[in-house]
């Protein structure tokens, strides 16, 4: 019997709703800490008045269930009655990229590492069934982007991240799940809680030798690598640099690749790749603890404002939690802070996945003024094209799947443009590997990919002092020259010891200014 | 190669140590040496190559890819790891070594181990020693000092190596042999003074359990024990009072 046709408990009643809620950990404590940061006059009743909104959403959805009524603020399917058996013979392919770990500590992140794992379920030769890639990318090493921004790391993560993928599909003829850690699609500056862009800033166009750099990683063969970039520049040439600039002739010619339409450029290539398999290959992005409000708000509490309404109940939620300022989806989740993980962990039972909803990522790609590499002057570069075909990027749609009553639930992304299947078969899959880590409710095979990119600490450690023997041999041997540098390498190599000596002297100059 | 490979060996105090090595019958520890090199400050110099030895204390069966909890879910579903994601592949053998100390890779330095002053590059490999690698360390100077040297044992799972002690040291100093219930403390007492009195060490051993009786059966001191018995004088008493004697003795 699977998780989802288990008799629960009575769910329906205030005392049982409040019960549940109490007795799960991760909301209770989600719940506390929202109650904190809510506005006074609601925080008295919070916990009360969330249980009875989530009682009457549960009634809701199981009058909708049972026929009892047309609509639904929320519909879920049941995803827990895959077994492994119906998955035998299946190439998976899990890809996670992440900030590798430097002994020397920096506001910016140096390195980058992605890792990717690839099992065949049911093979039993122990070489051919698993296969580990690890790819480390120094950010130093690009000339392209704005390596000063946050968001520069973000960008290159997700370009390594497609890239790996794509080098998956390429190198797997029979590959059936490709699986990433994190969104599908994650452009850098994506607000964490609309999931909408709140204004892309840009970045330098990287350089050919950039992408050179990227390629040699990932590409089967240079032969390939180079059919890659022409048929990017090609497209470019030809529809979308014209769009974006109106120094496209000189992008071309200097053979320079802007960023997010090289993404964009890799993530329609990667859905080519994948379109002419068959059967599609599943591709999906799994993200935990997401923070993401785009469903609560536009899906299941548009619903229920526009049924509360119809029937005349348009002051529910200023009824229930005292207010007159509870008017739209989105100042409920402001005040009450609300968000899809939360809500849906107090609605799904475990082995459900919400159905599919069209994620905005895109609606706020405008324009920015970017330099181009080794130029001081900037120009205005136009972000719209990105948004849609035929160069943009893919459509993406999201879904929740409840894995485990110890977690939230987890959101899948896929591409609708793969088939209708996508979202409903990644979710089985995501349950069924995740149910391997109920405690994680994550699935298994991206842990085992972050945990194989992951560089033990007792080896950085080793390396540290490592690193810092040579520095010490180098400032010994006078090989450093510029002040500055030889203050920070003093303090890079003592301070684990003698920080006391570097404390900021209160009496010093600079200390006043 | 795996991360360890592990030698059998001799546990003993580093032979630079003026402490006296713990001498036992057998012995199951074990030392490995991965290599290593110091490069020493300055342009042009030659780095020194120097071997490493070490203890190994712990030897774990890992599988850092595989977590427990998975290993708990399969187990309640009677699901076949090969049949999932998991990965199988990563299945590795660690081991927890303590750095005795080093030595020059070339030359000798007569099973001298100095301290390390330096760890050894991260991951690198372990190497089995040889039995004259680990007899040089085992038997440190006395290897050339053969005079001196008392032959106690072999290793356990090296019998081609000696396990020797110093015998100046065991007659000019004190000496006491210490270890657990049944690790072999009178076999190694047995053993030096066979050797002692193999060299004829005039020796006296006061013995109330009658341990070392045997030693007047080993052939190569036969006709060279005396025994002397202590004589207890015992005097015509009832059985009463000698029953209520011996009960008073516990």
């Amino acid at each position: 019997m699977s998780d989802a046709e288990k008799p629960l408990p009575e769910r329906l009643s205030a005392e049982d709703v409040r019960d549940e809620l109490q007795h799960h950990a991760h909301l209770l404590m989600a719940l506390a800490e929202n109650a904190l940061l809510v506005a006074e006059s609601m925080r008295d009743n919070y916990f009360k008045n969330t249980a009875a909104f989530v009682r009457h959403l549960r009634l809701a959805m199981q009058e909708a269930e049972q026929g009892r009524r047309p609509d639904t603020p929320l519909a879920v399917h049941d995803v827990s009655g895959l077994s492994w058996s119906e998955v035998q013979n299946e190439v998976v392919t899990f890809i996670d990229g992440g900030v590798g770990q430097v002994q020397v500590s920096s506001r910016m992140p140096i390195l980058l590492r992605v890792g990717s794992y690839m099992v065949r379920t049911g093979e039993r030769r122990i070489a051919e069934r698993e296969r580990f890639g690890f790819y480390p990318v120094i950010l130093g090493d690009l000339e392209g982007g704005n390596k000063e921004r946050d968001d520069f790391a973000a960008l290159v993560r997700m370009t390594a991240e497609i890239l790996g993928g794509l080098s998956a599909l390429e190198r797997t003829p029979d590959l059936r799940v490709l699986m990433f850690h994190g969104p599908l699609v994650n452009l850098a500056g994506t607000s964490s809680t609309t999931g909408a862009f709140p204004g892309y800033a840009g970045h330098a166009p990287f350089t050919e030798r950039d992408i050179d750099l990227f390629l040699r990683r990932y590409v089967p063969s240079p032969d390939l690598g180079r059919q890659i970039k022409e048929e990017f520049l090609r497209r470019a040439y030809l529809g979308l640099y014209p769009a974006m600039t109106d120094r496209s002739e000189a992008w071309v010619e200097r053979r320079l690749f802007e960023p997010l339409a090289w993404l964009a450029y890799l993530y329609r290539r990667m859905l080519d790749v994948a379109a002419r398999r068959g059967p599609r290959p599943i591709i999906a992005g799994v993200v935990e603890r997401g923070g993401l409000r785009e469903f609560s708000e536009r899906v299941v509490l548009d619903r229920v404002y526009r049924g509360l309404r119809e029937k005349g109940h348009g002051d529910y939620f200023n009824r229930l939690f005292g207010r007159s300022d509870l008017t739209s989806p989105a100042a409920l989740l402001n005040r009450l802070g609300y968000n899809d993980g939360l809500l849906l962990a107090m609605l799904l039972r475990p082995g459900q996945v919400t159905e599919p909803w069209p994620m905005r990522k895109y609606d706020a790609l405008h324009s920015a003024d970017i330099a181009l590499p080794g130029e001081a002057g900037t120009g205005r570069v136009n972000y719209a094209p990105l948004r849609t075909e035929p160069f943009g990027f893919p459509r993406v749609h999201g879904c929740y799947v409840h894995v485990s009553e110890r977690t939230e639930p987890v959101r899948v992304e896929v591409f609708p443009d793969l088939g209708p299947e996508q979202a409903i078969e990644a979710a089985r899959r995501t349950y069924l590997y995740a149910r391997l880590l109920p405690g994680y409710g994550f699935p298994i095979g991206l842990d085992i990919a972050d945990k194989h990119a992951h560089v033990p600490r007792w080896m950085t450690d080793a390396y540290g002092k490592l690193i810092r023997f040579q520095l010490g041999v180098s400032l010994q041997n006078g090989d450093i020259g510029d002040a500055e540098m030889r203050r920070i390498l003093v303090q890079a190599i003592y301070m684990t010891n003698r920080d006391w000596l570097f404390r900021p002297d209160p009496l010093s100059r600079h200390a006043h200014e | 190669m795996p991360a360890a490979t592990l030698a059998p060996s001799l546990a003993r105090a580093p032979a630079r140590s003026s402490g006296w090595p713990w001498p036992t019958r057998r012995f199951a520890s074990r030392i490995s040496s991965p290599y290593a090199e110091l490069r020493p400050v300055g342009q042009g110099e030659t780095p020194e190559q120097i071997r490493v030895w070490a203890k190994v204390l712990r030897i774990e069966r890992v599988n850092p890819l595989f977590p427990l909890e998975a290993g708990h879910e399969l187990a309640a579903t009677r699901t076949n790891p090969l049949d999932t994601v998991l990965s199988l592949s990563r299945e590795m053998v660690t081991a927890v070594c303590q750095v005795l100390g080093a030595e020059p890779l070339r030359g000798n330095a007569g099973g001298r181990l100095d301290h390390l002053r330096y760890p050894p590059r991260p991951a690198s490999t372990a190497y089995r020693p040889s039995s004259t690698d680990i007899a040089r360390i085992v038997l440190g100077e006395l290897g050339e000092k053969s005079r001196r040297s008392l032959d106690l044992a072999t290793l356990s799972n090296r019998p081609e190596v000696d396990v020797v002690v110093d015998g100046h040291a065991v007659v000019t100093r004190h000496l006491a042999i210490l270890a657990m219930t049944g690790a072999g403390k009178s076999w190694t007492a047995r053993r030096l003074i066979e050797q002692l009195a193999s060299r004829n060490y005039p020796i006296v051993i006061f013995d109330p359990h009658g341990d070392y009786t045997g030693l007047a059966e080993v052939p190569a001191l036969r006709g060279r024990v005396r025994r002397y018995y202590a004589q207890f004088p015992i005097f015509a008493e009832d059985a009463d009072t000698i029953l209520s004697f011996i009960e008073s003795l516990g």
